[in-house]
């Protein structure tokens, strides 16, 4: 197993809400780490936490408590306080291509202000450095003198990811990059990503909330659930032999399409309840008002993270032990 | 399709948009049937024109927007002929629809309960527009939806719920009125996978409870899957593959459906997909013959020239591609049963 490229450590992030004592508990306690040339897959629905955390660990927002560190150096300061040396080796890819790149600006001038910021090559060769990563993202080195709004969706989101390798980042966070993109060009963005990755031998976090996504290209999933990580396992324990109940939730409401997909979902625990305010996180478990095995202790007590198999980490009581939520293997 | 069971039939439709620079022709002469009590999938990538076509079968286009040719019948009714009056009592009492944002389909200013009792007032289903019985209608539709607590939540303004609340409002808003025909434009496509199943299978148990017929827009062949029993694909503003939906998915002809299929990650975990290169054609000048050609891994001369048909396959499934041509029965109204 090799050694962890970033740790986040009992990391919280609470928002004031402007009522006293009053916070949105975007980030409750995480801690999870990545390790050098791995893909981590954190998923979760809308509002669990998902993107405050990459934003987080970005810098983008101040952290409450904990701790974040890369390669056993501190980061928990704000971006603007990080050695910029620290943080090019971190870049992040937006969701939305289409308000993350600057209208304003040709792709060149997008793709140059990395360059620049971090002096990664000198001012004459700032346009063979360009054409370079267009053509690592499989794009036209012509590309540099068009607008982003000449550009499809893909190819924006393309552009984005250009612009993220331009300061030879050793990990790059990637917040849902493909979820405003039809199917059938996803196919391709993910596989630019992923042969990258390799070539490059690079760490992604990889924030979704596509399942099946992350079934073909995570080698670790942590699942997310109103700002905790919930379960924790290498991606093909994830799916073959989910613990925790909400897991198996998720994953049985999955839309698929083929039969022998419908035969890997683990048996069915119908999709019941929402996801409840951060502001007034239920005492507990969390996930207790809508998990259909929840007893009296799961009211009372936070359950802690456990490793109930080897790397597969579950926050459930009853996970592993009692018979009704066993894996279904 | 037996005649006599068909709730709507779609002939030849053609929609084009007068844009600056000239017309798009967004649908090209689509042909669509749905039969009373059937729920049909119709699926597609933004931009395919999915939304464009329902729009005209409830004549909410927007100004800009021509059908220069087709035919639309419904229950009877020729939807494009029939005035202005008779229009309003189909779409108030026979058809409804619900859109893919909540949160844009309410009126943020105005209750639950006024937009719904509106929604009945003005379908003209009461008689005397008695304003007791509509209140119970408008709480008898919430109920229909298993919402909690329905004369609380009459009084609540859409900004009060969440998400998928507010979805279950439209859903019960469409069905207060709607009896015979239900068109679902992407429901659930804003939604968490845990509510979406939930909205789904809301949906599913309302139309079969009150047999009505739905169609279900969506971009998911998941979600298709789930939900109807027969798919039409569309590309580029023709149905390019019909089928029912457990063949479509043991087997897709099309080279479309082929590479959407190949471009969806599964559970099994087989690795990532190939996808399908290039993008849409420009609907101002569209190509000549299929429209799928510049992407098509297998074009044909042919393909550059002529535009296919519906071509039988098998039962109950046609293929536009000249692939499946065959030289079998060349009559694409083919029946169904």
């Amino acid at each position: 197993m090799s050694d962890p490229i970033l740790t986040v450590k009992n990391l919280k992030k609470y928002f004031p809400t402007g009522k006293e004592g009053k916070f949105v508990k975007a980030i409750d306690d995480v801690s999870f780490e990545i390790r050098e040339n791995e893909v981590v897959g954190l998923v979760g629905e809308s509002g669990s936490g998902k993107s405050t955390t990459a934003y987080t660990i970005m810098g983008m927002h101040a952290i409450t408590s904990g701790a974040i560190t890369y390669r056993g150096r501190d980061l928990s300061m704000p971006a603007k306080k990080r050695p910029a040396e620290l943080k090019k080796e971190i870049q992040i890819v937006f969701q939305d291509p289409g308000t993350s790149l600057n209208p304003q600006r040709n792709v060149g001038q997008i793709l140059q202000m990395p360059l620049k910021v971090h002096h990664i090559v000198e001012k004459h060769e700032w346009l063979k450095r360009e054409e370079e990563l267009l053509r690592l993202v499989g794009m036209e080195p012509d590309t540099v003198y068009r607008y982003p709004k000449s550009l499809g969706g893909g190819e924006r989101q393309l552009v984005a990811i250009a612009r993220a390798l331009a300061t030879n980042p050793s990990l790059m966070v990637l917040d849902e990059p493909t979820s405003s993109l039809d199917v059938s060009i996803q196919a391709k963005i993910i596989r630019t990503l992923m042969d990258l990755q390799k070539k490059l031998g690079m760490s992604y976090l990889f924030i979704t909330h596509d399942m099946s996504l992350m079934r073909n290209i995570a080698d670790r999933i942590a699942i997310m659930y109103l700002g905790r990580i919930m379960e924790m396992a290498p991606a093909q324990a994830f799916f073959e032999n989910p613990q925790h109940p909400y897991t198996k939730m998720l994953v049985s409401s999955i839309p698929v399409v083929l039969e022998e997909e419908e035969k890997l979902k683990p048996d069915r625990v119908e999709s019941r309840g929402e996801i409840p305010s951060p502001v007034d996180i239920p005492p507990g478990c969390r996930f207790h008002g809508r998990c259909p095995y929840a007893e009296e202790i799961c009211r009372r007590e936070e359950p802690p993270m456990r490793e109930v198999l080897p790397d597969h980490y579950v926050a459930c009581h009853l996970a592993g032990g009692k018979n009704e939520t066993k894996g279904r293997i | 399709m037996k005649e006599g069971n068909l709730l709507l039939d779609i002939k030849d439709l053609h929609v084009h948009y007068q844009v600056y620079g000239g017309k798009t022709k967004v649908i090209d002469g689509i042909d669509f049937q749905v039969e009373a009590g059937k729920k049909i999938g119709l699926v597609g990538e933004s931009g395919c024109g999915k939304t464009t076509m329902v729009r005209s079968v409830m004549q909410v286009l927007p100004t800009q927007a021509r059908i220069p040719k087709g035919e639309v019948f419904f229950d009877g009714d020729a939807l494009l002929k029939i005035s202005k009056r008779d229009l309003n009592r189909v779409r108030g009492q026979k058809m409804s629809m619900i859109f893919q944002d909540p949160t844009a389909s309410l009126n943020p200013v105005f209750t639950i309960g006024s937009q719904i009792e509106d929604t009945i007032r003005y379908s003209g289903m009461v008689k005397g527009n008695d304003k007791k019985v509509i209140h119970e209608k408008a709480i008898q539709a919430l109920k229909d939806c298993s919402m909690p607590d329905p004369e609380r939540l009459l009084k609540c303004y859409p900004f009060e719920l969440s998400g998928g609340m507010r979805q279950r409002v439209c859903i019960a808003m469409a069905l207060a009125t709607a009896s015979k025909l239900m068109i679902a434009d992407e429901p659930t496509t804003n939604l968490d996978v845990t509510i979406q199943d939930q909205v789904l299978r809301l949906i599913r148990q309302l139309c079969e409870k009150k047999n009505m017929s739905l169609i279900l827009i969506t971009h998911s062949l998941g979600v298709a899957r789930m939900m109807t029993d027969w798919i039409y694909v569309m590309y580029a503003g023709q149905i390019v593959e019909k089928a029912v939906t457990s063949r479509i998915f043991e087997h897709p002809y099309h080279p479309y459906t082929v590479g959407l299929m190949e471009s969806i990650p599964k559970l099994t975990g087989e690795g990532i997909m190939e996808g399908i290169s290039g993008k849409l054609p420009n609907y101002l000048n569209p190509p000549k013959g299929c429209r799928f050609q510049d992407r098509c891994k297998k074009v044909m001369e042919k393909c550059r020239n002529c535009k296919p048909r519906l071509f039988p396959v098998e039962e109950n499934h046609q293929v536009a591609c000249f692939l499946y041509e065959r030289g079998r029965a060349e009559d694409p109204e083919v029946s169904h049963e």
